[in-house]
């Protein structure tokens, strides 16, 4: 089964780290941009009834800052693709919500909408780390926003960190650590700060303003990210992310498993896998614009930009690249079950990376040794 | 055609100082180059040549010219190479003249390199005329540089011809003079053939095309001719002369300079400065000076990716047809697998035939540091030449090892030989000889170990003397050393590619500044690198690169993954030029770089 995302492209203000496409909000682009959703999703019916058919499992809300919809708007969108397409009755349904734009009604409409999993994007608690961040709330309002969640009936509530943010000192990220598993969240997400170049933050450290915390410390913080959350019962999933057994996002081990996914909304990507036609993956990439996207849309095509039909080659090297980032690793077999074998140059690069030690052969499943999971570009990139 | 209306002569100046742009302007003044021809200095022809500046092949040009005396003259421009490595070479071309012009650019003045090919010019006894080039630019200095030709060289300066090259200014006057000064040729048609070859390379279509200056005798088609230095005979198939272009013509005569084609398939007949003789008609004595040139530096010479050593041996294989001075045999090392290794006449040489496999046959190599050729006395009493420091006999069998010693000839301006003493004794260096040539001229002569001066003797010898200092050298014998092998070991394996044979009193030095070098070379990996220097199984330095701690990406969904590989794909092109080398990724500089003299 695949997975559906959702991009809703709209912030109350962006932050200094973003590089995902969004706007901050406008009230009338907020107003018809469930109606352009609800088009894409017709387009594709129309166009290609037999992808729309195949039935999903996850749904995942994401931006830019969802909730800034408000909870309604994002209950009817939902209710919306319910009508279009077959999704499971068990499916896990995401949104984002960032603290300070969810009140403890928003929490229960979601719920009652068929909303149940939360992921907030606490980012940190401490005061300084969020203002070089940009972030608009504080702490009271990332307790607020977990505790009115949980009361609203969530049980599945993840929360979104970053570590190595200029400033921020390795006893500051143990404090964000220790205080974050006092909320007892489901699931964290730990992210390694990366100033991506167009961003306010990366720019103000090319002019020298602010200074990332050097590579050690860095580590140091990740691997202070690892022994804490597994002090508190938390299990390594995958390079950023920790849950409590069980609670693993199922929607985002679909992009490391390299499962179908529909993205709708400007800028989201999809993975289909028409059968016959592309039977070894289908990209299609939005255009990150919500202009653009509209314009599409109103000329009622689909607003897939670039297509890319998957060969043999990518299909194996995005399997161990997306694959290799948990920490169970890839299975082999598998994964030439449903591709057939790999290319010679995939066989040997794997074969040499196993002899140096880089990665972990056990019978058929492959890994990276944890101890290297933030060093894996030096693995993965002899697999790119 | 006339002896006596002859004029063979070259073209002495330092890089830049205008000498293929005169070139171009006596071509063109004589007419000897069409308008549509004119490509900017015609004179070099390969790329290389003309992006270094620098002439390797030597070239010769017939031009005709109508002096203001009313007769018609042949002019021959014999162009030379121009570089230390190559002054066997500048020395029979220098031969094949009976003048030379002196170029000097007067707003930079008299340099070394210009230096040390006058002072052969004037050894054999060629007729100078001097040139004052770019006398047009705001900067030029006439009286100073004129000064600076009188003292430096010893040359008189009255007369000098002031031109500009660029301009044309001065051409016809340089042309006159040289009619006018330069003597004509001396030789005898009815003798035994003399032919000096001045140099020679293969043409795909005719094989091997000698170019000769005639000194007694004639050359013609049919002749039967011999090599007088491997005494094989040949049949003359073409002569002709370069007015710039091959020009085929019915004979050679005394004083001429033309090329010789006699259907030769393998360039190692032809050396430079052999005698070509009639076979029925023979020569008692060869033209004096000629010499077997001899690699002098070796390097091990492989392909970055081993699935290449094909193609780098295809591409040898045809640059020797083209060059019999670079000689390369099959080697293979633990380190880099497959390669060759190479012999080369000097530094300048080797990176020249580099930068020759990388661009024209498109292969990617890694060069490792250039060594000499030593003989290693074992203890049975046997010797071995080595030209490879990983194939030096085992410290139990090794009684001794001799290294090569030269003759190092310098002159200078003295107001640098504190600074050139210091660097020859440096560099282990014996004075033989001091004497001022004039009040401000110092002749020096220095045994040095070869090996202390194929690097970066010459580069430091002209920045010890701000670029005034010429130095030319010649092989004096073997001589036994107290060397030592210094080995580099990457995480307790021995890099033998990186191996280097050297003086033990410098091996603790070295041994420190290689380390610290490859420590600053090699990139932080997945695993920390050992990296030490030892001798024997002593270890006498070390360093070691630390682990990298982080690289990776964070966030990875859905619409990343494209990016994401472009971005580890990018990763991954910036390691191409990468040798694995056990579990330790090396750069490929990191090879050469450990002979580099502190930065």
């Amino acid at each position: 089964m695949r997975g559906i995302y959702l991009h809703i492209p709209f912030c109350v203000r962006k932050c200094s780290y973003c590089d995902f496409y969004s706007v901050e909000e406008d009230r009338n682009a907020v107003e018809d941009f469930r109606d352009l959703l609800v088009r894409e999703m017709d387009l594709l019916r129309e166009k290609f009834p037999a992808e729309a058919d195949v039935p999903a499992d996850t749904v995942f809300f994401g931006g830019g800052t969802p909730t800034v919809l408000g909870a309604e708007k994002l209950c009817w969108i939902l209710a919306a693709l319910k009508a279009r397409f077959p999704i499971a009755p068990d499916a896990e349904v995401t949104t984002e919500a960032n603290p300070g734009t969810v009140s403890a009604e928003d929490f229960r409409t979601l719920r009652d909408g068929g909303f149940n999993r939360i992921s907030i994007g606490v980012q940190s608690f401490d005061p300084a780390t969020l203002r070089t961040l940009g972030r608009i709330h504080g702490v009271d309002e990332v307790r607020a926003a977990h505790g009115d969640a949980k009361r609203a009936g969530f049980a599945s509530i993840g929360i979104d960190l970053i570590f190595g943010v200029p400033g921020q000192g390795l006893s500051d990220w143990a404090a964000d650590l220790d205080l974050a598993v006092t909320f007892l969240p489901a699931h964290v997400s730990a992210y390694a700060l990366a100033p991506e170049p167009g961003t306010p933050i990366h720019d103000a450290i090319q002019r020298g303003e602010l200074r990332m915390p050097s590579d050690e410390t860095i580590a140091d913080m990740y691997g202070e990210t690892r022994r804490a959350l597994s002090r508190a019962g938390y299990r390594h999933y995958e390079i950023s992310n920790f849950a409590r057994p069980g609670s693993e996002c199922r929607h985002n081990l679909k992009y490391w498993r390299r499962a179908g996914y529909l993205g709708l909304g400007p800028s989201a990507h999809g993975l289909l896998f028409p059968p016959g036609r592309a039977p070894l993956g289908f990209r299609t990439a939005n255009p990150p614009s919500l202009p653009d996207y509209r314009l599409r849309i109103e000329e009622a095509r689909l607003p897939w930009g670039d297509t890319h039909v998957c060969n043999i080659e990518d299909a194996w090297k995005e399997s161990l690249i997306a694959g290799l980032r948990m920490v169970e690793g890839v299975d082999l077999a598998e994964i030439e079950k449903i591709m057939g074998p790999p290319t010679e140059a995939v066989r040997s690069a794997v074969d040499t990376l196993v002899r140096a030690g880089k990665l972990q052969g056990e019978g058929s499943r492959l890994r990276i040794p944890p101890a290297f999971l933030f060093v894996s570009n030096e693995v993965l990139q002899a697999l790119a | 055609m006339r002896i006596g209306n002859i004029r063979n002569f070259s073209i002495i100046a330092h890089i830049d100082h205008g000498k293929s742009t005169l070139a171009d302007r006596l071509m063109e003044f004589t007419g000897t180059l069409s308008e549509r021809e004119k490509v900017d200095q015609f004179l070099d022809k390969m790329d290389i040549e003309r992006e270094r500046g620098i002439t390797i092949k030597a070239q010769t040009v017939r031009m005709r010219y109508k002096a203001k005396d009313g007769v018609e003259y042949v002019l021959n421009l014999i162009d030379t190479p121009g570089h230390v490595d190559f002054s066997y070479e500048v020395s029979r071309s220098l031969c094949a003249c009976e003048g030379a012009i002196l170029v000097v650019d007067a707003s930079q003045g008299v340099e070394a390199q210009t230096l040390a090919n006058v002072y052969m010019a004037m050894e054999q006894d060629l007729e100078i005329v001097t040139v004052l080039n770019k006398i047009d630019l705001p900067n030029a200095e006439p009286d100073r540089v004129k000064r600076e030709i009188e003292e430096l060289i010893g040359l008189e300066t009255d007369g000098i011809i002031s031109a500009s090259a660029k301009k044309g200014i001065g051409v016809e006057e340089i042309l006159e003079r040289v009619v006018l000064k330069v003597p004509p040729p001396a030789g005898t048609p009815e003798a035994a053939p003399k032919g000096l070859i001045v140099d020679s390379w293969f043409d795909n279509y005719q094989g091997v095309i000698i170019l000769t200056r005639v000194f007694d005798g004639t050359l013609r088609p049919t002749q039967k001719i011999i090599l007088m230095s491997t005494g094989n005979v040949f049949e003359i198939q073409k002569v002709g002369v370069f007015c710039p272009h091959p020009k085929e013509v019915d004979a050679l005569g005394p004083g001429e300079v033309g090329f010789v084609i006699a259907n030769i398939k393998d360039l190692n007949e032809t050396k430079i400065g052999d005698t070509i003789t009639d076979a029925r008609n023979r020569a008692t004595m060869p033209l004096p000076g000629f010499k077997v040139v001899r690699p002098m530096v070796f390097a091990g010479v492989y392909p970055v990716v081993p699935d290449e050593y094909g193609q780098l041996r295809t591409a040898i294989e045809k640059l020797r047809l083209n060059d019999a001075s670079f000689t390369a045999e099959p080697e293979t090392s633990v380190a880099l697998g497959f390669g060759f290794r190479c012999g080369f006449l000097g530094l300048l040489h080797m990176e020249i035939i580099q930068e020759r496999l990388e661009r024209e046959y498109e292969v990617q190599l890694i060069t490792t540091a250039p060594t000499v050729r030593y003989k290693a006395v074992k203890t049975d009493g046997t010797v071995e030449e080595v030209d490879s420091p990983a194939r030096l006999p085992e410290p139990l069998e090794l009684d001794h090892i001799e290294e090569p010693v030269i003759l190092a000839t310098i002159h200078l301006p003295s107001e640098y030989l504190g600074a050139v003493l210091k660097l020859c004794e440096e560099r282990r260096g014996v004075q033989r000889q001091m004497k001022f040539a004039s009040s401000n001229r110092v002749l020096l002569e220095y045994e040095l170990p070869l090996n202390e001066i194929v690097l970066d003797f010459y580069d430091r010898l002209k920045t010890a003397s701000r670029g005034y200092a010429s130095m030319d050298y010649e092989f004096l014998e073997f001589r036994r050393s107290n060397l030592v092998r210094l080995d580099i070991l990457l995480n307790g394996e021995k890099v033998d590619a990186l191996s280097l044979i050297l003086h033990r009193d410098n091996a603790y030095l070295k041994g420190k500044e290689v380390t610290e070098r490859l420590r600053k070379l090699i990139p932080r990996q997945m695993f920390e690198v050992a990296i030490q220097a030892a001798i024997g199984s002593k270890v006498i330095a070390r360093e070691s690169v630390k682990a990298i701690r982080k690289n990776v990406i964070a966030k990875c969904y859905g619409g990343d993954i494209t990016r994401k590989r472009k971005l580890l794909e990018k990763q991954k092109e910036g390691k191409k030029r990468m040798k694995q080398v056990g579990t330790v990724e090396i750069p490929q500089e990191a090879f050469l770089s450990i002979l580099k003299v502190k930065e």
